[in-house]
């Protein structure tokens, strides 16, 4: 009889704490339709871009959604899944009438984030925590491009994850030359010490050079000069690397016209961000100073 | 002399920015737009969804026929300017430079159970084809589409109810073979899909292009409640104005990489959005 209550307990105990959490796990997939879900073989990339906020919503969103799948999809090695919803960005995804979702993706099976949200995305707080546990404490990646640096403005934690914060894009879509910082960093190996580039590069706001590593930056001096240019020293870092506790953070101004995402350089860029935010790859993110136009 | 400097300064300046945004490319443009339309927040995403907008998206950048627009949300389903909701951020009431149904020429529609949308959202879809005669492409699950809505229906031909053979290998019989969008296919081939039965189909409403083989499918099997033997796998049919194009086919991933599925969702598109 003790033996049978002590059984009893420890069934209760393993059950409340979890420790068959593939039983609740397959039992959640089953309320799925469309059959049982594939077993998960290839890391998963949630390719996310709600826009609904956004002003200024970019036509070449979905291009770079279509150009990040095809490069994992072609590759193998990743699986995406493209959402311009926010319901998804959370660890036990809601319905829009507030039930569990379908099954389907969620923070718990995905490993990294492919971001290009703008400005206010709106998600829920337990969802801000859910993202930020995500990174933080799971020690998944995000690899954010160009209008995300405009994402949640409203909420101060995301400006310290992602590293900066959007302060306008002074000269427009223009010409200028990029200087390499990352010659060793496996998403900027490819590129030349120097590099002439297009794009509507964007100026950073509240970045410090003690927290992320420079990858790329502009050569201001270069530029022709404008007024709502606020780098004092001429330094404008347009892509970076940074960790947030265990995860791995990579941002890229590139990419504001859909022909940008054509490029190969470009693509080889995202791809390999992609595979260093992923732990596939490994790549120094330790941030150094800024050692002036030499 | 002294006011004369910076205005100087300021037209060497205009002229240097122009001459350096010459170099820049003007963006591509397209004649037509599709907005690849899969809103799966209330149904079960389908492993193939996200490979299928942005194979959709390839075949419209490549050609250069069309762009696409790709989402997940329903915002775009309207006719009415996208406005900031009052709450949400950084300015209210402010219009976006946002695309609604009026930028559209097609749906590419793959959304899943009940998509929610407003009454005036429904309504505005429905004008979208019936009075603005554009086009509405859906797949697969875009039958199990909006159950609650009869219209919605009544638009696209038929409805989802259960597919009695899970994901099975089955012979497709092609009825039409001059229409551009099966004429590539031929008369008959095995395809691996979860094949689908349709209820609320009625062939007077619908041009089927492709149909099941009924004599080599399991037709005793528990799900199986059509007893005509009528399984379409693909159809066209007017709706208003409006041109409407659904398939069965696009459950498994791989099958949007063979060219005869590509050609025949291509073709579709190129069907419906043809005024």
């Amino acid at each position: 009889m003790t033996r049978f209550r002590f059984v009893v307990a420890v069934v209760a105990l393993a059950l409340v704490s979890g420790v068959f959490p593939d039983v609740f796990g397959s039992a959640h997939a089953e309320q799925g339709r469309g059959g049982p879900p594939r077993v998960k073989t290839r890391k998963v990339v949630l390719a996310w871009a709600d826009t609904r906020n956004g002003i200024a919503q970019h036509d070449s969103v979905s291009h770079a959604l279509a150009v990040i799948e095809r490069l994992g999809y072609e590759s193998g090695a990743y699986d995406t899944y493209i959402r311009t919803d926010s319901n998804i960005a959370a660890m036990d995804p809601k319905r829009t009438t507030g039930e569990p979702a379908s099954g389907g993706p969620n923070l718990r099976m995905a490993d990294a984030i492919f971001f290009l949200g703008h400005r206010d995305v709106p998600i829920d707080e337990q969802q801000k925590s859910d993202l930020l546990k995500f990174v933080r404490d799971d020690g998944k990646g995000i690899v954010a491009a160009h209008i995300a640096l405009t994402a949640f403005d409203s909420w101060p934690e995301f400006g310290e994850l992602l590293g900066g914060r959007y302060d306008g894009h002074p000269w427009n879509q223009a010409a200028g030359t990029i200087i390499n910082e990352g010659a060793d960093f496996p998403a900027t190996r490819h590129f030349p010490a120097t590099f002439p580039f297009s794009d509507e590069f964007y100026q950073p706001k509240e970045f410090s050079r003690t927290k992320s590593r420079v990858l790329l930056r502009l050569d201001v001096s270069k530029m022709p000069p404008n007024a709502e240019n606020h780098s004092k020293d001429g330094d404008l870092p347009l892509v970076w690397a940074k960790s947030y506790g265990k995860g791995r953070i990579f941002y890229s101004s590139f990419g504001h016209d859909a022909s940008v995402w054509d490029n190969r350089d470009i693509q080889q860029m995202y791809f390999e961000a992609i595979k260093w935010a992923l732990g596939i790859t490994e790549g120094d993110a330790t941030p150094r100073p800024f050692k002036g136009n030499q | 002399m002294t006011k004369a400097v910076p205005a100087l300064a300021a037209i060497t300046l205009l002229s240097l920015q122009i001459v350096l945004g010459a170099q820049f490319p003007a963006p591509r443009t397209f004649a037509k737009h599709v907005l690849a339309w899969a809103d799966v927040r209330n149904g079960y995403q389908h492993e193939s969804i996200t490979h299928a907008l942005s194979t959709i998206e390839r075949l419209g950048w490549e050609s250069g026929l069309y762009d696409t627009i790709i989402r997940t949300d329903s915002q775009p389903i309207t006719k009415s300017p996208i406005l900031f909701k009052s709450g949400t951020g950084i300015a209210t009431g402010e219009q976006f430079l946002a695309r609604n149904l009026d930028y559209f020429d097609a749906i590419f529609f793959f959304g899943v159970r009940e998509v929610d949308l407003t009454l005036e959202q429904r309504a505005d879809l429905l004008k979208f084809v019936r009075d603005d005669g554009k086009g509405f492409v859906a797949t697969h699950a875009g039958a199990t589409g909006f159950f609650s809505w009869p219209e919605f229906g009544e638009m696209l031909g038929g409805r989802f109810d259960e597919h009695p053979w899970e994901i099975t290998n089955a012979t497709v019989v092609v009825e039409d073979s001059t229409s551009p969008i099966t004429r590539h296919l031929p008369k008959t081939f095995d395809v691996i899909d979860e094949h689908y039965q349709l209820k609320d189909l009625s062939r007077t409403k619908l041009h089927v292009l492709a149909r099941l083989d009924a004599s080599k499918l399991d037709l005793k099997a528990p799900l199986v409640h059509r007893t005509d033997g009528d399984f379409p796998v693909a159809w066209t049919k007017p709706y208003g104005k409006g041109r409407v194009f659904y398939s069965t086919l696009g459950h498994p991933r791989e099958l949007w990489d063979t060219k005869w599925m590509q050609t025949m969702y291509f073709e579709a598109l190129k069907w419906a959005m043809t005024k």
